[in-house]
């Protein structure tokens, strides 16, 4: 089956559209992790953008001495690659990012923090549902790696968790400002 | 140059027909592809960005990119505060320096040959 002959998300037409998505999850006080994620259960196989995967890996990078190297390990990973290319037959990669656990939890205001979203080089997820852990993570914007598409299977890296509406919008902001935000060569 | 990557990466994600690629120093249109993610093109749209299909100077690009960031501000969709930046940073530090006193950070897969 086709992911988009299973629903798709509703358009986005205009500020007020935007405003009114994440003001739904953004302003919604102790219901945001009742609201950031799908509660329905998840139809397994097929990666979405923001989806959690389970999936222990470590993460490889290049070294401060230009070797490859494999750094820590990571149990939760987030899909940043977009859900349409999901679809392409042509297409063979995805792009993940790493969910790094905060440890020690963080506290209340630390919370408030975390739910404004006011930092731009992470995106905060709160615990799933079915997390064991029940753990508040930072999806790392930094440490994009590259995933073969075929890799998300449940005998492999199994799909855990689904943004709703409101997070993945908060989720494409996030990436827009990431990406988008003065660099400051000539400050 | 990176800024070029960046608002040519912005006009691809996502972008309905027809994908504006970048090449060399050239937009070109890659085909009749189609996005189910709308949201990029209409906060695209809502910023003020157009697709091209000549390619603006650096400078152009970056204060294009600039008024992506001031537009995002003015809205107040989501502000950035430094010291929300600074707190996660701390936050991730301590997390980090927990899990790497259990086991070595690095493991080298391949060396660099030079």
């Amino acid at each position: 089956m086709r992911l988009f002959e299973t629903g798709r998300w509703p358009a986005i037409w205009d500020k007020a559209d935007l405003d009114r998505a994440l003001q739904g999850i953004v302003e919604a006080g102790p219901e945001f992790e009742a609201k950031f994620f799908q509660q329905g259960e998840l139809r397994g196989g097929f990666a979405c953008q923001g989806d959690i995967v389970e999936f222990r890996s470590m993460l490889p990078l290049i070294s401060e001495d230009g070797e490859i190297v494999a750094a820590d390990e990571y149990e939760h990973w987030m899909v940043l690659g977009n859900t349409c290319d999901m679809d392409r037959d042509e297409v063979e990669h995805s792009t993940i990012v790493p969910l790094e656990v905060i440890q020690p939890a963080p506290t209340e205001d630390k919370l408030l923090i975390l739910r404004s979203y006011a930092f731009y080089r992470q995106f905060y997820v709160p615990p799933w549902r079915d997390d064991e852990q029940q753990a508040h993570r930072m999806a790392m914007f930094v440490n994009p790696v590259t995933i073969e598409k075929k890799a998300f299977r449940d005998d492999c890296a199994r799909i855990v968790a689904r943004l709703e509406f409101g997070a993945w919008a908060l989720l494409h902001l996030c990436l827009v400002r990431y990406l988008a935000r003065d660099d400051g060569r000539h400050d | 140059m990176m800024v070029g990557v960046v608002v040519s990466g912005l006009l691809e994600l996502g972008t309905a027909s027809p994908s504006p690629v970048r090449r060399e120093r050239r937009i070109t249109y890659s085909g009749e592809l189609r996005s189910e993610t709308s949201l990029p093109e209409r906060l695209a749209t809502y910023v003020g960005y157009d697709a091209t299909t000549s390619v603006p100077s650096a400078k152009t690009i970056r204060a294009e990119a600039g008024a992506v960031m001031n537009r995002l501000e003015i809205a107040a969709l989501l502000p950035m505060r430094e010291e929300a930046q600074a707190l996660v940073d701390e936050m991730l530090a301590a997390s980090r320096a927990a899990r790497r006193a259990a086991g070595p950070a690095k493991q080298v897969i391949k060396r660099r040959v030079r």
